[in-house]
This record gives C-alpha cells, sequence and structure tokens, in this order.
C-alpha cells in the first residue's frame, strides 16, 4: 500500500511543468533517463510546488472581474472569469477578455492527501 | 366592529398609518424525489460548491431570483434567500430544472415555506426596558448579551426582536398573515414605550 501522501498535479500544466516535462522526456527517450526515475522526479516536482507556496512567497497580486461561474468539487475551485483587470505588485496591470482559474487550496490542511478514487 | 363580516387576517390588521414589516427573506424545502449523485452534479452543474469532507451537501446558487439552495443526496433540498414565497417557488423550480439537465429524473414535491423572516422600521426610539417590566412573561431583555429585546408571542412560535432604535425583526413565521398579526400586536406595545422620533440626517 503507498503510504505516500499524493500531491496535485496540477501545477505540471504551467510553463514550468510543461518544461520540465519535455525535458525530462528528451532524456527518457535518448535512454539517459530511465522513465521511473524521470517520474520520481515529476512527483517530486508536485510536492516542492505545493510546499512552496505556503510560507515561501510573498508577492501580492489583486484581480478584478466578472464572475460568469465557479466550482468547487473536491477541493478543486474552478473560476470562468470575463474582463479581467490583474495589477501587480509594482502596479503593472494585465488585462484578459476571458479567462479560466482551477486553483487547489495551499493550506495543508485544507487538502485532503488521500488519492480519489 | 359588526358582528356579521368576519374578523381582518393578515395585513388588514396593520392600521394604514402604521409602518407595515417586509419580508426579508424565505426558507423552504423542497423533495425532488430522486436520489442525487452529488459528486456528478459538482462537476456538470455551474455555481455549484460540494465539500464532502465540510458539508454533506452540495451549495447551489441562481442569480435570479438570487437564492442559495442546499441539495442533498436524498433528493431534499432547501431553499434560501428568496424574497417571497411564490419567488422561493420559482427558485426551488429552477434550482430542480438545473439538476434534471445533468441527468436526474426529478419530480416536485411537498414543497413548503419554513420560515419567513420579515423587518419593519418604527421610525421612533423604543424604552426596552419599559417592554420587559411590562411584559414579563413574553419578553426578555439582556443587554449584556444581546442588545435587542426578544419578544415571544404566545403559544406560537413566533420570535420578535426589537430594538432601542425602533426597528423590528419577526421570524419564525410560517405563513404571511401571522408576520402582521404579530406585528399589529406588539406595535401597540412599542407605542406606548416610544422614547422620541429617529431623525434622519
Amino acid at each position: 500500500m503507498n503510504s505516500e501522501p499524493v500531491y496535485s498535479e496540477l501545477y505540471r500544466l504551467g510553463s514550468l511543468g510543461a518544461s520540465l516535462i519535455d525535458a525530462i522526456d528528451e532524456l527518457v527517450v535518448a535512454q539517459k533517463l530511465e522513465p521511473q526515475v524521470g517520474a520520481q522526479v515529476l512527483r517530486q516536482f508536485d510536492k516542492t510546488m505545493d510546499r512552496g507556496f505556503v510560507g515561501h512567497t510573498k508577492a501580492k497580486m489583486t484581480a478584478k472581474a466578472k464572475l460568469r461561474t465557479y466550482r468547487l468539487c473536491d477541493n478543486v475551485w474552478t473560476f470562468d472569469l470575463r474582463n479581467v483587470t490583474f495589477t501587480m505588485d509594482n502596479r503593472e496591470k494585465v488585462e484578459a477578455k476571458r479567462m479560466k482559474i482551477v486553483a487547489v487550496s495551499a493550506d495543508p490542511k485544507d487538502t485532503s492527501r488521500k488519492k480519489d478514487d | 366592529m359588526a358582528q356579521s363580516q368576519p374578523a381582518p387576517r393578515g395585513i388588514a390588521l396593520i392600521h394604514p398609518s402604521w409602518p407595515c414589516p417586509q419580508v426579508q427573506n424565505v426558507v423552504a424545502t423542497v423533495n425532488l424525489d430522486c436520489r442525487l449523485d452529488l459528486l456528478a452534479l459538482s462537476q456538470q452543474a455551474r455555481n455549484v460548491e460540494y465539500s464532502r469532507k465540510k458539508f454533506h451537501a452540495l451549495i447551489m446558487r441562481i442569480r435570479d431570483p438570487k437564492t442559495t439552495t442546499l441539495v442533498f443526496a436524498t433528493g431534499k433540498m432547501v431553499i434560501t434567500g428568496a424574497k417571497s414565497a411564490e419567488l422561493a417557488r420559482l427558485a426551488g423550480r429552477k434550482h430542480a430544472r438545473m439538476i434534471q439537465k445533468c441527468g436526474f429524473q426529478t419530480k416536485f414535491m411537498d414543497f413548503k415555506v419554513q420560515n419567513f423572516v420579515a423587518s419593519c422600521s418604527t421610525g421612533f426610539y423604543v424604552r426596552l426596558e419599559g417592554i420587559v417590566s411590562r411584559y414579563p412573561d413574553f419578553a426578555r431583555y439582556e443587554p449584556e448579551i444581546f442588545p435587542g429585546l426578544v419578544y415571544k408571542i404566545a403559544g406560537a412560535n413566533i420570535t420578535m426582536l426589537v430594538f432601542t432604535n425602533g426597528k423590528v425583526v419577526i421570524t419564525g413565521v410560517k405563513e404571511v398573515d401571522k408576520i402582521y398579526e404579530s406585528f399589529a400586536k406588539v406595535y401597540p406595545i412599542l407605542l406606548d414605550e416610544k422614547m422620541g422620533d429617529v431623525v434622519r440626517r
């Protein structure tokens, strides 16, 4: 039985995660890296990304948008936003017409450590 | 009063010069008579929240009428936030249709309003201690615990909150008429303890 907690693979979808997957795939195809080791690296990536947001980040950002729909299912929040304006720490503004946010709670108490059936 | 006429009911009990309580919230229940898969529902429907660990019901919201519904796996629903019984029923039907569109064979059985909350502003300050000294059986006033006086109508499970600024909250009512009947009973008591008009600057 696997007693190791499983972390959300959410962050593999970002540019950082995607680049890591590309690099690992290259090495596995070139047979310089075993697939199991590659999988272990990704699991470590999941764990580090999950831990990284709790207590290590200080940058703040505010967002203003029209919320079309929201959903909370199994601790995963999905927001569908329109006419979004993000305001960064350095007053920089980023705008988007349509946006979908998929978020998981960063609080270690909130996250269920069990893998869902 | 003429004996041949039926006794006035509900809103007719309120004298035209008196302030009239407005319904602020209606809580109703309905049975969809169909076992629901809340996990599937939370993935298909929009504007839903479902955290199994926190609460064994799905929370669904719609914009018009602006209401929040608790949906249970047994198919029972609690509708809150509507401003009238008719709107609560309409909201219930809209929520039920959303659930039906997710593939469940829903019915709309035993719709019942469980609670009305109404509020009203008398426009004058009220001496709460006076009410308590006159009606100790019905009124409870403990300013250290809660700033409002709690007035329980004899016999019925109706509670009224009266505040020094003359604002009144009526709750625990299952029929609309009872709101006005309760207010009609209590308003004369409040008038007796009137301290002065509330002036809006």
